[in-house]
């Protein structure tokens, strides 16, 4: 019998990369692997014909500023083939500020714009000053109320996403399965009950079982974190 | 009027610290700025004011400087310390100022700079030599990136600044072309080191800043510094003025206009910054025989590499910089490049010492796969974030035998010469430098006593 194969694709893996990000793509193997399903991952960047159809699983993660319009400039091409993408349910994580990319537009502090992909509404408004912050949200989709632990590192506020945000997260937006938010780094990595969550709501539309593996490193980590910097809400 | 009181100021506090035994870097001159608006725009500098910044380096390449030019005559004020923010470079400049004709008693001033704090210090036309190491991903939730950090340095630079850079970095050879006329260059050459290939960990700098396409490596140093070249365009590393040749790690030395140079910590970065000390001063003007001679009879040890004795067997400390990935990774390259068994600490208690932010992601950038090796036998982890440390291992396969947690600190080198073997090699941020350092003190003043 065929092996169970997820596809993942790691996009644009050598601008986006500024915060750990790789981190990510290894938690989807080594959580796949406790399934026992095979991981087939994809490193695709500017010059590659990426094809929306072909993985399960598509992540792109924070670069520099001038990076991330290297990417939204080689985005615009694919902006039909990643709706169909989204409405087909496939799974997109997209994090620091590639999810500012999938929105409507930037708003610079000079009061000009950038016109982004339009997939979604939402707007990026430039601030002031950087957002640097470490933050934690109840998730109620995840057992017991677990929290998401989050490292915001960001130029802009996330604006208009009132009725899609993830786990009341102001800088998040859930559609599908597209989850997007302005956390940095290996998010994957850092929650586990998170990563569960996802995996198995991409193997149950795959007709996948999945059994969520509790007992490993990365949840002694996470909950190590809690016991030694508890964060509020 | 301004100046007498700054300089009052700085030094009557400075003397109240020293009598309460207090650090009087940085506050003397936190005091001065609260009080005083640019206290230093009219100081008389000397006549050469040279800036040694970048993400790394900085620290071991002014330590060298001064000695080199201390040596060779040459009456220099410089931040020992390594205090290198603007309240410590205030404070240094206005303790070594006099009260009332405002002078620097020195023909060089010369400063370790953090690359965020040149700009808000001098007022342009202050500056006449500024040296830039390498911009790599360093403290984030400061730094931002590194694209953010080159542009801030550049701030600071005016068009009659004498430019100093590593075109070893693609990053900083942008201002090969943006400032071409008050320039020197240096790099190192292909090295038996190198990677022919794209390192195992995400590289800073991908793609030509001119025309966006993916920059050719012949080799890789480590990072993004290396040899390369834009296929598409003229933008290209080229041939530095000052070249270092032959590297040889095992004899620790090198090639440099036909004369060989010795290293004084048989280290790949050493190269790096015995090369820039050997640059700053040949443009400085000293003879390169004298820079040479003083190069190659400093044995004094790089600051971030430090080794002692006890019990039969060595501790070297490798000094680690949290959220600086490239830094992790030159304390594994050394630890793997040495022969027999070996035994690592790593940890830290705080993140960072400048913000309370628990960022861990930079831990993911880090090649931790080099501590795969037979050669290791133990690794223990200290500190609060022991377990994220544990995590980012596993996902390295390090063996789960190999990793022992260290709950209580007071019991590291009880557990460590009681469980493990070969030499020791601590890698550590600067919070628990201080702690092992103490730990080791107590350890070898129990000896005596004994």
């Amino acid at each position: 019998m065929k092996k169970k194969t997820i596809k993942i694709a790691h996009l644009y893996y050598d601008l986006m990369n500024i915060y750990g990000e790789t981190g990510n793509i290894l938690a989807l193997e080594r959580f796949c692997k406790r399934q026992n399903v095979n991981t087939f991952v994809d490193h695709l960047s500017l010059n590659d014909d990426i094809d929306f159809d072909k993985y399960d699983f598509y992540y792109i993660g924070a670069g520099n500023e001038d990076n991330s319009y290297l990417v939204l400039c080689d985005l615009y091409k694919y902006k039909e083939d990643i709706k169909k993408s989204i409405e087909k349910g496939k799974m997109f994580l997209v994090t620091g500020n590639a999810f500012e990319l999938f929105g409507k537009k930037k708003r610079l502090s000079n009061g000009r714009f950038i016109e982004c992909l339009k997939i979604f509404d939402y707007v990026a408004v430039e601030a002031k000053e950087r957002l640097v912050n470490e933050v934690s949200y109840t998730f109620d989709k995840l057992d017991e109320g677990k929290k998401i632990l989050g490292f915001k590192n960001a130029k802009f506020n996330i604006t208009n996403n009132d009725e899609h945000r993830l786990f009341g997260f102001k800088d998040s937006f859930n559609y599908k399965n597209f989850f997007g938010m302005s956390f940095i780094g290996p998010i994957l990595i850092r929650n586990p009950h998170f990563t569960n969550y996802l995996l198995k709501t991409l193997f149950e539309q795959l007709g996948y079982d999945y059994t969520p593996i509790k007992d490993t490193i990365e949840f002694k980590a996470y909950d190590e974190y809690l016991k030694n910097f508890l964060l509020e809400d | 009027m301004k100046t007498t009181l700054a300089i009052l100021v700085s030094k009557t506090v400075t003397m109240i610290c020293k009598i309460f035994k207090k650090n009087g870097t940085v506050f003397p001159g936190e005091r001065v700025l609260k009080l005083i608006k640019n206290p230093l725009d009219k100081i008389k500098y000397p006549q050469n004011v040279v800036i040694i910044t970048g993400s790394s380096g900085k620290g071991s390449t002014v330590n060298m400087i001064a000695h080199i030019l201390e040596n060779t005559g040459k009456k220099v004020i410089w931040n020992k310390s390594g205090s290198n923010i603007k309240n410590a470079i205030t404070t240094l400049v206005l303790n070594n100022s006099h009260i009332f004709s405002h002078k620097m008693d020195a023909d060089i001033l010369l400063l370790e700079m953090d690359e965020r704090h040149i700009k808000e210090t001098f007022k342009p036309g202050i500056i006449t030599h500024l040296a830039i190491t390498n911009v790599t991903r360093d403290q984030p939730a400061r730094n931002v990136d590194p694209s953010f950090i080159y542009e801030k340095i550049m701030q600071a630079v005016d068009k009659d600044v004498h430019l100093i850079i590593n075109i070893d970095d693609p990053l900083i050879c942008r201002a090969k072309y943006s400032h071409p006329s008050c320039l020197t260059t240096y790099g190192i050459s292909q090295t038996e080191y190198d990677l022919k290939e794209t390192p195992p960990y995400p590289v800073d700098f991908a793609y030509c800043p001119s025309c966006h396409s993916k920059l050719k490596y012949s080799s890789y140093h480590y990072g993004h510094l290396g040899i390369y070249e834009c296929p598409n365009c003229s933008f290209r590393r080229g041939k530095p003025d000052y070249e270092a040749d032959k590297v040889d790690l095992i004899k620790g030395t090198f090639k440099l206009e036909n004369s060989t140079v010795s290293l004084n910590k048989n280290v790949f970065f050493a190269v790096y910054y015995t090369l820039l000390a050997y640059t700053v001063s040949r443009t400085l003007g000293i003879p390169k025989d004298k820079i040479l001679k003083e190069i190659n009879e400093n044995n004094k040890e790089s600051k971030r590499l430090k080794t002692t004795t006890i019990q039969n067997r060595t501790i070297e400390m490798l000094e680690s910089k949290n959220e600086n990935s490239l830094s992790y990774l030159q304390s594994l390259n050394y630890i793997k490049s040495q022969k027999g068994m070996k035994t690592v600490i790593m940890g830290f208690e705080n993140v960072s010492r400048r913000y309370s932010y628990n960022d861990l992601s930079w831990l993911w950038d880090v090649d931790f796969a080099l501590l795969n090796d037979s050669s290791i036998d133990k690794i223990f982890l200290i500190g609060r974030f022991k377990y994220d440390v544990a995590v980012r291992l596993d996902y390295a396969s390090i063996p789960k035998e190999k990793i022992v947690f260290v709950n209580d600190l007071t019991k590291l080198f009880d557990m460590v010469y009681t469980m493990s073997k070969g030499n020791i090699y601590t890698m550590v941020c600067f919070d628990m430098t201080e702690v092992i350092n103490k730990m080791l003190k107590e350890i070898k003043d129990e000896k005596k006593d004994d």
